[in-house]
């Protein structure tokens, strides 16, 4: 009951945080011989749950009827909610000649990596806040849920390219959890006098379960593609490829999978089945039986979120202060919609080794609609710290981003 | 300058402390309330959940009459006749010396009786069912002997029990034994002995025979040739003779279960005829009489049913035919409202009844000269048959019953605040019924009562369904389980419903007798709603 819960509770809950904070900066530290970066995420976002029920949800207390409430109103027909937390350092070595290439560095990495992707209907919402009773006469329906949840870790290796510092790194990922469900079909329906109840249901469930660190083990890659376009003013453009645990992970220990396509109808209990011990009172009663829940252990492939971006970056040697950047983003998740974003930049000077760079910028897609979003850095001779919102308006999502990077 | 990039380092530790309390620490659970409800009971209730269909029948397709029968008493053979474990011995002892007695030589012993013991019991002929014998001969001869047993009288589709035996040699002190089970399964005997006017004879003869291809041996008086032949688990089922005159006496206590859920009221029922009927299907004569009968109710208060009829000796004949032929006779004592207090005793709501009945066998003695039978299919049975139409009239009737309840709950994770159970009736009885619950701990002692909303009422305040043409009658009754009840869920261990019936007539309010209509029903459907915290 509690994992059924937690699957709703988990389903309502869809978040999308950003693996690329905005903006994204054509780096100026490349004369350094070291450099390393520690960046840091925590974002979600949906399209209609209320940022005081998720806070509830994320940090306990009691989610009251105005609550509910707040949120049932943002609430459609299909609903998203989605949430990326992570924590990543890179270390970059521009010393090194690798393969004899003076132009060739290394790159090391690690990180820590949960991702929450929910696809879901209104009545599914109604039905975990609320219960059922708002549905008598009615059909609630749960059709087209889709919901994952992963926790993995990173170590990778890669190369470096210290002129454009595109770099290509190879990965081993630890999966520690890894849970979905996919309901084609979902169906309740309770009769107005609560007489009789039909549940049809086509669908499947699936979570690792166990103490274990390591529930599977993966491989994949990162890709850091920069090219540069020429223009007529002199300064060219800088575009970025960037794509991030593009890869699968291989359960090591079976996962728990419970799946079902049947029809299931209830009118209630006869006295001899309640005095005979044939009901679900009685301590032998298997609901999965009754329900006709098919449960199986397996091992399989999983394919991990994957993140992709696409976008123009912030060239901090440009000559204009005020510097435009856009693009497109992607998760690997069926949950996710493709996010375009724009924004502005703008650069102080403020002294000769201190700069600071200010933006706005506005997304829309992912796991909501729109968001406005906010940054600042500030360059401090061989240090870089930002901190940035994707989100600073929203009332379905908050996002946090930050970022040091030293150079030395 | 430095100015600026201290803010900018003391902003970011404070967003990596928010970020550390936000995402890394939940400080408690997560709750909310929910309503959730659901079907739990729907089933109808007719008269046959309640009793064996052959209890409730209808002369007139309208009503129905109750016609409860109950053997009290179903005896056969087996227990009328036991033999008893039975060891028969010969011997055979030469009273002269014979020297020389050359291989293959014969020595007959004379049939012999042996008595059976049956307690007064003078058989002439039984069959056997089932039972064996164990046969143990005895060789005190220095040479291999074959010893013969016959059983004179004792047949098996006309063929005699015979049996030899091979003994080995054995010696006077050490006398060689041999042994053998014998099933004697389907064999007749003969109990009138050699002379045909004995009883309770079983004959024997033994005939030995020295190894024709043995030494040549003298015999003396000292050598004991001897069988032993045990009869044992020995069952009959068939017998002729006299089969005494034993009596038989006993009280029979049984329950009726419906009564002992009632705890007040009273009913009133019409007339009534409680039937005794002793069946006779052997052939001897009976004498019976019924000693007493009588109930007691919830409140211990005891009803004594008082009739002419009670303690008066009445006579059963033998009965007729034999075999798959055989007609049993029977005797009926008939108590009713003019002979007896029947209503009165039915009204006691008796749940414990005794009944006392007695008989004997040949009260004449023996009269038919030793030819009583006793056959496979004969038996004595005393039944008790009660009569009614199914018709009576409840004030305030009152049945309470216990069930085990169990029902836990953590309230740290999902659980249950409160609830309403609701029941919707469609009731065919002109019976009303106000229920009651009662929630009790382990120790018995009542911690909640829930009453219901309304009583489930009488059909007789309804209207005629036109399919059926029943009166029919639709009630809808509320449970209120408050949230005191249902914090003290883990605490309650029984629940007790009461439910008073009434049958009240519809135009006055008094309670009077109702008719059960034929294929009178209660149609229920229960659904429970609770409002619950899901605590995550």
């Amino acid at each position: 009951m509690k994992q059924f819960i937690t699957t709703l509770f988990l389903i309502l809950i869809e978040n999308g945080f950003s693996q690329s904070w905005l903006p994204n900066h054509h780096d100026t530290l490349i004369n350094r011989k070291h450099e390393i970066v520690f960046s840091g995420t925590a974002d979600y976002a949906s399209t209609s749950l209320h940022n005081s029920l998720t806070q509830k949800l994320f940090y306990g207390g009691e989610i009251t009827t105005e609550i509910k409430d707040k949120s049932r109103g943002l609430h459609r027909g299909v609903n998203q909610f989605g949430s990326d937390l992570n924590t990543e350092a890179e270390y970059r070595n521009y010393t090194v000649s690798l393969c004899k290439n003076p132009n060739w560095g290394f790159t090391a990495k690690v990180g820590y990596y949960s991702f929450i992707g929910a696809r879901y209907s209104k009545d599914l919402f109604d039905l975990t806040f609320y219960g059922n009773q708002d549905y008598l006469g009615d059909t609630a329906s749960i059709s087209g849920t889709k919901f994952s949840s992963y926790t993995f870790q990173k170590t990778g290796f890669g190369w470096l390219d210290k002129k454009s510092k595109s770099s290509v790194s190879l990965n081993l990922f630890n999966l520690s959890s890894f849970s979905e469900a996919s309901i084609q079909k979902g169906e309740i329906f309770q009769s107005q006098n609560l007489d009789s109840m039909a549940i049809s249901y086509d669908g499947a469930v699936g979570f690792t379960n166990g103490t274990a660190f390591t529930k599977g083990i993966g491989v994949g890659i990162d890709l850091d593609l920069r090219f540069s376009v020429p223009t007529k003013k002199g300064n060219p453009l800088y575009y970025q490829f960037l794509a991030k645990n593009l890869g699968f992970a291989s359960l090591t220990t079976p996962m728990n999978h419970y799946s079902a396509d049947t029809v299931f109808s209830f009118t209630g209990l006869t006295f001899n089945q309640l005095l005979n011990g044939a009901s679900f009172l009685d301590s032998n009663f298997s609901v999965l039986d009754t329900l006709e829940v098919q449960k199986t252990s397996v091992k399989k492939n999983i394919f991990l979120p994957g993140f992709l971006q696409f976008s123009k970056l912030v060239d901090p040697n440009s000559v204009r202060k005020l510097q435009e950047f856009y693009g497109v983003r992607m998760f690997l998740s069926s949950a996710y919609n493709p996010l375009i974003f724009a924004g502005l930049d703008y650069r102080f000077t403020i002294g000769k080794d201190v700069k600071l760079n200010v933006g706005v910028n506005v997304s829309y897609g992912g796991f909501t609609f729109y968001r406005f979003g906010t940054y600042s850095s500030l360059k401090i001779k061989n240090w870089n710290v930002g901190i940035a919102s994707e989100n600073i308006l929203g009332r379905t999502g908050q996002s946090i981003l930050m970022r040091v990077q030293c150079s030395f | 300058m430095f100015f600026q990039s201290k803010l900018i380092m003391k902003n970011l530790l404070y967003v990596t402390l928010i970020c550390l309390l936000a995402f890394s620490c939940k400080k408690k659970d997560t709750s909310w309330k929910t309503d959730w409800g659901a079907p739990m009971i729907s089933d109808t209730l007719t008269l046959s959940n309640f009793m064996n269909d052959s209890t409730l029948t209808t002369s007139n397709e309208t009503t129905i009459d109750v016609d409860l029968t109950r053997t009290l008493l179903d005896i056969g053979i087996k227990d009328i006749v036991k033999i008893p474990d039975t060891t028969i011995t010969q011997f055979f002892s030469p009273l002269l010396n014979i020297n020389n007695v050359l291989p293959g030589f014969t020595f007959v012993n004379s049939i012999e009786e042996h008595t059976i013991d049956l307690n007064g019991i003078e058989l002439k002929k039984i069959r056997i069912s089932n039972g064996k014998i164990k046969v143990k001969v005895y060789n005190p001869l220095s040479t291999r002997v074959f010893y013969t047993i016959q059983l004179p009288g004792t047949t098996k589709n006309g063929v005699m029990f015979e049996q030899t035996y091979s003994v080995d040699a054995g010696s006077i002190s050490q006398p060689q034994t041999a042994e053998e089970i014998l099933d004697l399964s389907g064999f007749d005997i003969d109990l009138r002995g050699e002379s045909g006017f004995s009883f309770n004879a079983l004959q024997s003869r033994l005939a030995i025979k020295t190894d024709p291809n043995g030494s040549v041996v003298s015999i003396n008086s000292q050598h004991d040739f001897k069988f032993d032949g045990t009869l044992y688990d020995l069952e009959i089922d068939y017998a002729k003779g006299y089969f005494g005159n034993q009596l038989v006496s006993d009280t029979s206590t049984f329950q009726f279960p419906y009564f002992n859920n009632v705890i007040g009221g009273s009913i009133d029922i019409p007339a009534t005829n409680l039937l005794f009927t002793i069946e006779n299907g052997m052939k001897v004569s009976l004498k019976g009489k019924v000693t007493q009968a009588k109930n007691t109710n919830y409140a211990l208060n005891s009803v004594s049913l008082n009739s002419s009829e009670i303690g008066s000796d009445f006579y059963v004949s033998p009965a007729t035919g034999s075999w798959s032929f055989l007609n049993p006779s029977e005797q009926t004592k008939s108590f009713n409202s003019t002979n007896s207090n029947i209503e009165q005793y039915i009204e006691n709501l008796g749940s414990q009844h005794e009944i006392g009945y007695q008989f004997q066998l040949n009260p004449w003695g023996n009269v038919s000269g030793g030819a009583d039978e006793i056959f496979p299919n004969s038996k004595i049975k005393v039944k008790v048959n009660l009569q009614m139409p199914l018709s009576f009239g409840a004030d305030g009737l009152t049945l309470r019953d216990t069930f085990n309840f169990d029902l836990q709950q953590d309230a740290t994770k999902i659980h249950a605040n409160s609830g309403i159970i609701t029941l919707n009736a469609t009731n065919a009885f002109p019976i009303s019924c106000e229920p009651i619950l009662y929630f009790m701990d382990e120790n018995n002692f009542i911690l909640h009562t829930v009453v219901g909303s309304s009583q489930i009422s009488s059909s007789k305040l309804g209207s005629v369904n036109s399919q059926n043409g029943l009166f029919e009658k639709k009630s809808s009754v509320e449970f209120i389980l408050p949230e005191a009840l249902v914090s003290d869920l883990n605490k309650l261990k029984f629940v007790v419903v009461e439910a008073r019936f009434d049958t009240p007539n519809y135009q006055t309010g008094i309670n009077e007798q109702q008719s059960i209509p034929l294929g009178a029903y209660l149609a229920v459907k229960l659904n429970v709603k609770l409002s619950g915290t899901i605590i995550y």
